[in-house]
Parts: C-alpha cells; sequence; structure tokens
C-alpha cells in the first residue's frame, strides 16, 4: 500500500500551507529540544549543547572538569529526559489524532476517554501483583513486561470504550464521553486502591500515575517506550487514507473501498500501543492527545497523513516545552507535567467546547 | 450485470424486504419508487453491500457480492449515501479525491477531480470547507466523489443512487439525472431512489415500484405508470396524462 500523492493536498492553496506548518512544527520541535538540553539548575550556552552532542556522538566528553560536568548534565541527566518527552509527546497525539479519526470525533482524548487510566492500572497491577507472582524473575524481564502490561490494559479499556460507546456502527458524542469518563474513574480508582494498600518500592507515588512526570528518565525507558512508538508511527502512516474515508462514515467508508474493520483493528491496536508505553514510562499526561491534533486541523487540514506528521513533531514539541516548565518553575522540586499540560489543554478544551457548541449537541 | 435474487431482509420478525429480485445492466437506468418505509433504502444497502440479506443472493459480474473485496468492489459500484455528515473540515475537493484509489497521480487527481466538479457545477466551491456548504451543494459533492470513484477505474460500473435529488433545486435535480443518464449512455448503470415520479419517468429505461417490501410492479415507464399504479403505491388518487409528450402526474389531493 502506497500512500497516493492525489489525496494529499488536491487543494494548492492549502498544500502550500501545509508544508509552511509541517516545517514550523519541526523547527519549532528543533528549538525545544536544544532549549530543553540547555535550561536547568546549571544553563548551558546553546552553542555549547551542540557541541557537546556533536563531540558525544564519538564519545569525546571534554577534558577539564566544566567541560565534563557540562557532557554528562547534557547527555546523561537531559539528553535521556529529553528524548523521553519527545516520544512520549509524538505518541499521546499521534495516538489522539487516530483515535480522533477512528471514532470520527475531536475530542477522543486517550486521557479523557480512559484509555491512559487503563494502562496506568494494568501498569500499576502488573508492578505490585507481578511482582507477586514472580519475585524470582530477574529485574530487566519485569522492566520489559511493564510497558507490555500497559499496553495490555489501554487496548482492555479501548475495547471496553468501543463496545460501550458505538451502537449498531454508531458513536455517539454523550456515549463516548460518558463511558469514557466512567471507564477512567474505575481505571484511576482502582490504581489509587493499589497503590494504597501495596508497599512495594518500585511503585511510585500517585501523582506520578496520575498526573505523570518525566522526572528520572532514562536510557532504559527511552529503550522500553521505542519500539512501541515506533509501531504506532509506522503503522498509522499506512492507514492514514483509510482514516480519511472513515470521516465520511463507515457505511461509506466501506463504498470507497476501506476494509473498515480491519482498519478499526489496526488503529486500535497501535493507539493502545503508543498509549501504554507513553503511560509506562511517564504516567498519566492529559491533553496532549486533544489540544495537538486539533491545533493542526485548524491550520493545516484534516487530511490524516499530515496530521499525522504534524502530530508527531508538535506532540513533541509541546511535551518537551512543558517539561522545561515542570522541572523548573519550583525549582528544586518538580511540578507533575500533567499539571503543565492541564494548564494548557484545559482552558482550550473549554474553548473548543465553546466553539463547536451546535456540532456537539 | 447487477443482479438481486429473492432478497429478504428481516427486522424484528417483520420483513422489510420480501423476495425482491432486481436486475440492473450496463447502459441503463433503473428507478425505485415507492413510499416512505417501502424499504428502497434498505434494498440499495443490500445491493452495496452494506446490509446482508436474510434470504437471496446479490451477484456482480456473476460473483457473489460477499466474495467481492471492500477495494474491488469499489472499482465497479460506487454509492451515493442520502446525508452524508463528514466529521472533520474537509475541503470540498478533498471529499471528492477520496474517490480516487491511492495510486492515482497527483495530476490525473486533479484533473479528474476537478471533471466531476465541474459536472455537478461546483467547480468554483472547490477550496470551500464541505461543512459550510448548503444541503443540495453537499450533496452534489458527494455525487462528485461517487462519480470519480468509477471514472478512476474507466467509468463503467454501476451507480448506486439513494434518492440523489432528495435537496436539490429543480436545475440541478434535471442535472443530477441528466449525469445519470450519461453515465449510462458510456457504458455503466444506474439505479436510483427516486421520490419524484415525474423525474422517473423522464430518467429511467425501468421503473420498480416498491410498496411494504415488495415489487408491485415493474417495467418501462410509459407501460406501467397508471393511475392504477399511483393510488396502489401511495393511496393517492392521481391522473397520469400525457401532455405534451411522455406521462406526467398531476396531484389532485390526498386520499384514504
Amino acid at each position: 500500500m502506497t500512500v497516493g500523492d492525489a489525496a494529499l493536498s488536491i487543494s494548492w492553496r492549502r498544500a502550500g500551507r501545509t508544508r509552511s506548518i509541517l516545517i514550523g512544527c519541526a523547527l519549532l520541535l528543533a528549538a525545544a529540544f536544544l532549549a530543553s538540553l540547555a535550561i536547568g539548575p546549571v544553563v548551558i550556552a546553546p552553542a555549547k549543547v551542540v557541541s557537546i552532542l556533536w563531540n558525544g556522538l564519538f564519545g569525546v566528553r571534554g577534558t577539564s572538569s566544566l567541560d565534563l560536568r557540562d557532557a554528562i548534565v547534557v547527555l546523561d541527566i537531559r539528553l535521556p529526559r529529553t528524548v523521553l518527552a519527545s516520544i512520549v509527546g509524538a505518541s499521546l497525539a499521534v495516538s489522539g489524532a487516530i483515535l480522533q479519526g477512528v471514532f470520527r470525533n475531536p475530542l477522543a482524548d486517550p486521557g479523557l476517554v480512559g484509555i491512559s487510566p487503563g494502562a496506568a492500572l494494568a501498569a500499576v497491577a502488573w508492578i505490585v501483583f507481578g511482582g507477586l507472582i514472580a519475585a524470582s524473575v530477574p529485574r530487566v524481564i519485569v522492566n520489559l513486561a511493564l510497558p507490555i502490561a500497559a499496553f495490555a490494559g489501554s487496548l482492555a479499556a479501548i475495547l471496553l470504550l468501543h463496545r460501550l460507546a458505538t451502537h449498531e456502527g454508531r458513536t455517539s458524542v454523550a456515549n463516548l464521553l460518558f463511558a469514557g469518563i466512567a471507564l477512567g474513574a474505575l481505571a484511576s480508582a482502582g490504581t489509587g486502591l493499589i497503590i494504597f494498600i501495596a508497599s512495594d518500592q518500585q511503585l511510585r507515588e500517585f501523582t506520578f500515575w496520575t498526573l505523570g512526570s518525566l522526572g528520572g528518565s532514562t536510557w532504559q525507558r527511552v529503550v522500553l517506550a521505542l519500539p512501541f512508538a515506533l509501531v504506532l508511527f509506522a503503522a498509522s502512516f499506512r492507514i492514514a487514507r483509510e482514516l480519511d474515508a472513515l470521516a465520511l462514515g463507515e457505511a461509506e467508508a466501506f463504498h470507497t473501498g476501506v476494509n473498515v474493520e480491519h482498519v478499526k483493528r489496526i488503529a486500535i491496536v497501535i493507539v493502545a500501543a503508543g498509549v501504554g508505553a507513553a503511560v509506562a514510562v511517564s504516567g498519566i499526561i492529559g491533553f496532549v492527545g486533544l489540544v495537538v491534533p486539533h491545533l493542526l486541523r485548524l491550520g493545516a487540514g484534516p487530511l490524516h497523513r499530515t496530521l499525522i506528521m504534524g502530530s508527531a513533531l508538535l506532540g513533541a514539541a509541546l511535551l518537551t516545552v512543558s517539561d522545561i516548565f515542570a522541572r523548573t518553575v519550583a525549582t528544586p522540586a518538580e511540578l507533575p507535567i500533567g499539571v503543565v499540560t492541564a494548564f494548557i489543554g484545559a482552558p482550550f478544551f473549554i474553548w473548543l467546547l465553546r466553539r463547536h457548541k451546535r456540532s456537539f449537541g | 450485470m447487477y443482479l438481486a435474487e429473492n432478497i429478504r431482509v428481516k427486522a424484528d420478525g417483520k420483513a422489510i424486504l420480501d423476495n425482491v429480485s432486481l436486475s440492473l445492466a450496463p447502459g441503463k437506468v433503473v428507478a425505485i419508487v415507492g413510499p416512505n418505509g417501502a424499504g428502497k433504502s434498505t434494498l440499495m444497502k443490500v445491493m452495496a453491500g452494506e446490509r446482508r440479506s436474510d434470504a437471496g443472493a446479490v451477484t456482480l459480474d456473476g460473483i457473489l457480492l460477499s466474495n467481492w473485496k471492500a477495494e474491488k468492489l469499489s472499482h465497479r459500484r460506487a454509492v451515493l449515501p442520502q446525508s452524508a455528515v463528514v466529521a472533520f473540515p474537509f475541503l470540498a475537493a478533498e471529499i471528492v479525491a477520496l474517490g480516487l484509489p491511492q495510486y492515482f497521480s497527483r495530476n490525473d487527481g486533479r484533473n479528474l477531480v476537478e471533471r466531476a466538479l465541474a459536472a455537478v457545477d461546483l467547480l468554483p466551491a472547490r477550496e470551500q470547507v464541505y461543512d459550510t456548504l448548503s444541503g443540495g451543494e453537499r450533496q452534489r459533492v458527494q455525487l462528485a466523489r461517487v462519480l470519480v470513484q468509477l471514472w478512476a477505474h474507466g467509468g463503467k460500473g454501476y451507480l448506486l443512487l439513494d434518492e440523489p435529488t432528495a435537496s436539490l433545486d429543480l436545475p440541478h435535480q434535471l442535472a443530477t439525472l441528466r449525469i445519470a443518464r450519461e453515465h449510462a449512455a458510456a457504458g455503466g448503470g444506474v439505479l436510483a431512489v427516486l421520490h419524484d415520479i415525474n423525474l422517473a419517468v423522464m430518467a429511467a429505461d425501468e421503473i420498480v415500484a416498491m410498496r411494504e417490501g415488495r415489487v408491485i410492479a415493474r417495467g418501462a415507464p410509459k407501460e406501467i405508470v397508471t393511475d392504477e399504479l399511483i393510488h396502489a403505491l401511495y393511496g393517492v388518487k392521481a391522473r397520469v396524462g400525457s401532455v405534451p409528450e411522455g406521462p406526467f402526474l398531476l396531484p389532485q389531493g390526498v386520499f384514504s
């Protein structure tokens, strides 16, 4: 299957604007990435960051103790965290875009409709009960199983959501949100209960799972999340055209030649993978999957190929910037990153509701 | 050939379609007429492959519809929905382009899309957001989309049109029927649900009259459209005349 050029930007006017917006998103991500490496308790000049990165590629870390310190700060502390922020941000935004395409609704955000809470519940349950079952299992395997457990949790949540919200092939907004809110509340309650009764060392505090954090990011976590994110990105481009057709309705998409059930199955699995991996390494971070795709639709149009590309870039940039705020606003303490994204996302959500008042009725 | 044989569809124990057969040949326009609830749209859904029948079979080119892959089927038949709500702010031209296959080059695609938009008299609206168009304009954009879908594969497939003229003004009703005739003239087949008997008489080679899930009459318009048929179909007293040429209908009030 190739992605056809004909469907992409049949309009020249929009094609030009779409290209500029994608380039803009890429530049924004580059700037956010650099800023995230430069800003912190020790501020390092961007030029120096670039040279540390360049030298780091060849394993060179400088000679003076000051150079060495900066290299450690950039390469060992900030780089894994920034990379993880990008992966998580991109995964959440792309998951949101795909979910919205499948449910034909711009309000379907992984956090809002209970998918991220489902992943968190499964992750917490694995840490507590999985450890009980297999106390002798090496730590590496336990860690590997964490994103898989989160994946299973988000998959279960999406399947439940789909079943609860869809009636005779139609998904009503009210059903989607009610079912999602109920699922999310139930999963969060379960998570809270498990954390309350467990005293596991591995288990982080409740705020990590409910509001998210990129604190303590390591390369190990990057390696855990990356394969899931890559599956999400690679597969999402393959169903981009089908998601466009789905906007017409499921029956109409079938009429234009789309195997609807097949596309939905792929979408559900890859969204579960993306959200599961993101939650496993950084807890529940809300609103990214809501805000980013919507902004892109406003600017670059709803065609999913550009929407997915743009969501990956802008989602990564947004979460990287949010993380800079989260770790610098209250130094030496860290804000949960979900607090930052909620401050950006919640007002946006309200604006969105007001703007669509009639059509969401 | 597009054949439906002895189709039966039940819902809640009630027969929506009862032993309905239909054949659609290349070069022909067949119109389905009948009152609300006669099962016309259900028949369209069964013909489109969207809904399974409880009994009977639909075949296209001699192959059972359920054995067609969605993609191959879309090359041979296109379906105009009764009303289509589009989830996101697509432009009119982007909606039409959804009828194109994936492998089409951008230039070929643009040409087909513009030709189809011109055919439905909406070329100037191609960069407008679909949701901001009027009901009739949206219906014409959808018509352009299904035309593109068949044109991209030689233009000889079957068009299934569910009330294609429902929200159109008179000139665009006529233009839509002209498009249907042109499609048939080019070697395609057209099956259309029409509510306006006059339009059906003008456009169709064959009229299939349905009531309560059954076909009660079928044949050439001039032969079957009679006072008796109109009364049997709608319970409406009407007189079918042929002034100045071809039968037309003059409603004279509702009667039980």
